[in-house]
């Protein structure tokens, strides 16, 4: 009879017997009496172990002493493992009683789902985060962790170094990567930094390594302070489920950009680009198809405002395009002076731009045809209008949803020294147009054209108002003066202008308005205008 | 109005518009059309109902969740932030928590069955796996070959 037969026949009835005994004398609710069992035991040699001939005893001793020494083991794995399953039974059982084991499957499923993803997943050291908490938790947690393979599909900086468990475990699933800083929080362990740091800056072959066999699986890339060598030796095939890629300030000498073989130039599942501080030029092929882009203090070495043209041409389905703080710097062609195509965005429902007194903002947003319903978000910062710019220059000269707006706001926030315009379409409780402007109290020229007299009465300085301190040319054209003369008898042209001259520097004594022009303004007169002269140095007036 | 009665025979006249937050009971009433006949629900107890049109109550202006919706199903599982008012709602103890979720499952009211499997999540999220045992009263059923994997798992995760 081999060892297997005899313990399944014995092990089951020997601890069933133990058991019906140990209820029986009261054993469960104290377990003292069981510490010392079978001490009357018959310790006689019962065993039948053949002698075979030509040995002495000794090496018989010998042998029957690792025999026994097997038997026992085996009888106790035996028993342990009986055992063991038994009470796992038991305890899954009453588990099954609990309320939360109510909960159907496909529920729980969803409830890892949600615990899978929350923000903060990613940046819990490994034994406090799921899904491997979830795994370990009971054998109906274990067993459905294990076959919802979504669950294992997010690869980052904390878990690279097991990233092929994951792998593995999200069987055929899209993997989702991402290294990217992790916030400023003080809450955060330092090892979740260092980890990112490990990956990004010294090792990134290390963590990518184990993922590039399965770059037909990405569906999503963030990459964070990737050097530009490193992305463009190693990320040279094709992802051709890719749908979102983010990438945010490359690390790199000036004059290194993205080779045209990152990824292949080839992803055609691509819909959500984010580049950020990185130089992909806009004349590569993965621009293509998508329905987000984001573009974000990037400087293009050869690009110009055509070539971003040519790529939103290439994504007819976009619906939210931002470029914010872009630079080109491609040199004016013939072609660039030309008035560009018109580019059709039937899908488009919101775009943010932001800039820094360029006007190419302007020159986008001309070429584009977009729904009347675009919702338009500028930020502009006077501050960096040069090159005599002025504000007018940097707005658009057309907006594409004009049409809807039917109430238009204007706040001017002097404690924080921006303008902020807002256009609503009130039937529809839809806000269509959002522009921001610093106007910065360092501005040094101001113009105002058609607007209305209480700007001007904004300019005099106070003590509780102070617009552009440093304003030194001021041009007013078409603007009505005469309502403010009834009020304050010369008007309060002359206060704003006299509050900036060295007769009224009380409040700041950098303040020195020097140039004033005002043109084709209705209400001014001889006497004002020989009012102002006396504060200016060069006044015009026509 | 509506009338719906619970697997203990108790009797809820709601609005409409409040009844058919639940797919399952706006789908029963455009099915049988106007009638006065009452709508059982074998599967929900008063107490349970009670709390559910207590939701729908108050998210009843609110629109339907769409097949738009449903299909950002993936963008909608990566946060687990919940309303203000969902969140004080939903401060109930455990028992009547999985009831919640049953109930919405059952009546086929998403939202709510995100709520509460939100609220679970939250509850979750963070703990180690005796954190979350002793959280819900379960206990360990691993065999000791399982457990044995469990720590040969540990040892890479208490590296970091």
């Amino acid at each position: 009879m081999d060892m297997e037969s005899i313990v399944l026949g014995t092990i089951p009835h020997l601890v069933q017997m133990l058991c019906q005994s140990v209820y029986e004398n009261g054993g469960h609710k104290n377990t003292e009496g069981f510490t010392k069992p079978a001490a009357a035991f018959d310790f006689s040699s019962p065993f039948k172990i053949p002698n075979q001939s030509g040995r002495d005893l000794l090496e018989r001793l010998d042998e029957e002493f690792e025999v026994i020494k097997i038997a026992c083991d085996y009888a106790v794995r035996a028993v342990e493992f009986y055992t063991g399953q038994m009470m796992s039974k038991i305890r899954a059982h009453r588990n099954e009683l609990r309320p939360i084991y109510r909960l159907p499957i496909e529920i729980l499923s969803l409830v890892f789902e949600f615990t899978e993803g929350c923000a903060k997943n990613s940046l819990r050291l490994l034994p406090r985060r799921a899904p491997l908490t979830l795994s370990q938790v009971s054998k109906q947690w274990r067993e459905l962790a294990f076959n919802t393979p979504r669950l294992w599909t997010k690869i980052d900086a904390m878990n690279g170094r097991i990233s092929d468990v994951f792998i593995a475990r999200s069987k055929r699933a899209s993997l989702n990567i991402e290294l990217a800083r992790p916030p400023k929080d003080p809450t955060l362990p330092n090892i979740v930094l260092d980890c990112f740091v490990w990956y990004c800056h010294e090792t990134f072959w290390d963590f990518i390594r184990p993922l590039l066999p399965h770059i037909h699986r990405w569906e999503s890339l963030a990459l964070e302070e990737l050097t530009y060598d490193d992305a463009g030796a190693y990320l040279v095939h094709s992802a051709p489920r890719l749908e979102r890629l983010t990438m945010r300030n490359f690390d790199g000498r000036f004059g290194h950009t993205l080779p045209d073989t990152f990824l292949g130039g080839c992803t055609p599942q691509l819909r959500d680009l984010e580049v950020c501080n990185v130089k992909l030029p806009l004349t590569s092929p993965i621009y293509t198809g998508l329905r987000r882009l984001h573009l974000e203090n990037n400087i293009y070495d050869i690009s110009t405002i055509r070539h971003l043209l040519v790529v939103l041409a290439a994504c007819p389905l976009l619906e939210d395009l931002a470029i914010l703080n872009e630079f080109f710097c491609g040199l004016a062609d013939s072609n660039s002076r030309k008035p560009h195509t018109p580019v059709f965005l039937n899908h488009l429902r919101r775009m943010d731009a932001c800039t820094e007194g360029r006007t190419d903002i302007h020159d986008i947003i001309s070429a584009l045809v977009v729904p009347p319903s675009l919702y338009l978000s500028m930020s502009l910062a006077y501050r960096g209008l040069a090159h005599g710019l002025t504000l007018r220059d940097a707005l658009p000269t057309s907006y594409p949803n004009i049409a809807l707006i039917d109430t238009l706001a204007l706040e001017i926030h002097s404690s924080t020294a921006n303008f902020h315009l807002v256009g609503e379409n009130a039937g529809r409780n839809q806000t269509l147009l959002d522009i921001r402007c610093d106007y910065r109290t360092d501005s040094n020229l101001l113009t105002l054209i058609e607007c209305p007299s209480s700007f001007v009465d904004l300019l005099a300085l106070t003590p509780s108002l102070r617009l552009c301190p440093l304003l030194d040319t001021l041009h007013l054209g078409d603007v009505m003066i005469e309502s403010a003369l009834p009020l304050l008898g010369s008007g309060n042209l002359i206060e704003a202008v006299r509050s900036r001259s060295d007769e009224g520097h009380t409040f700041d004594s950098r303040a020195r308005l020097s140039h004033l022009s005002v043109s084709n303004c209705a209400g001014m007169s001889e006497r004002t205008a020989s009012e102002l002269e006396k504060y200016v140095e060069n006044f015009t007036w026509d | 109005m509506v009338n719906l009665v619970t697997s203990d025979n108790e009797s809820f006249t709601v609005e409409k518009a409040v009844a058919s937050r639940s797919v399952l009971i706006k789908n029963m009433l455009e099915d049988v059309g106007e009638s006065d006949q009452p709508i059982p629900l074998p599967n929900v107890t008063a107490s349970v109902l009670k709390k559910v049109l207590e939701y729908c109550d108050h998210h009843k202006n609110e629109p339907m969740p769409t097949s738009e919706d449903l299909a950002a199903e993936d963008t909608r599982k990566r946060t687990t932030d919940i309303g203000e008012w969902d969140q004080k709602f939903i401060q109930v103890d455990q028992e009547m928590l999985f009831e919640i979720i049953l109930a919405a499952n059952y009546l086929d009211i998403k939202p709510l069955l995100d709520v509460g499997c939100k609220t679970v999540a939250n509850m979750i999220k963070g703990k180690t796996p005796e954190e979350i045992r002793k959280l819900f009263n379960i206990v360990n059923d691993f065999t000791p070959e399982e457990e044995a994997q469990i720590k040969k798992e540990n040892e890479w995760a208490e590296d970091r």
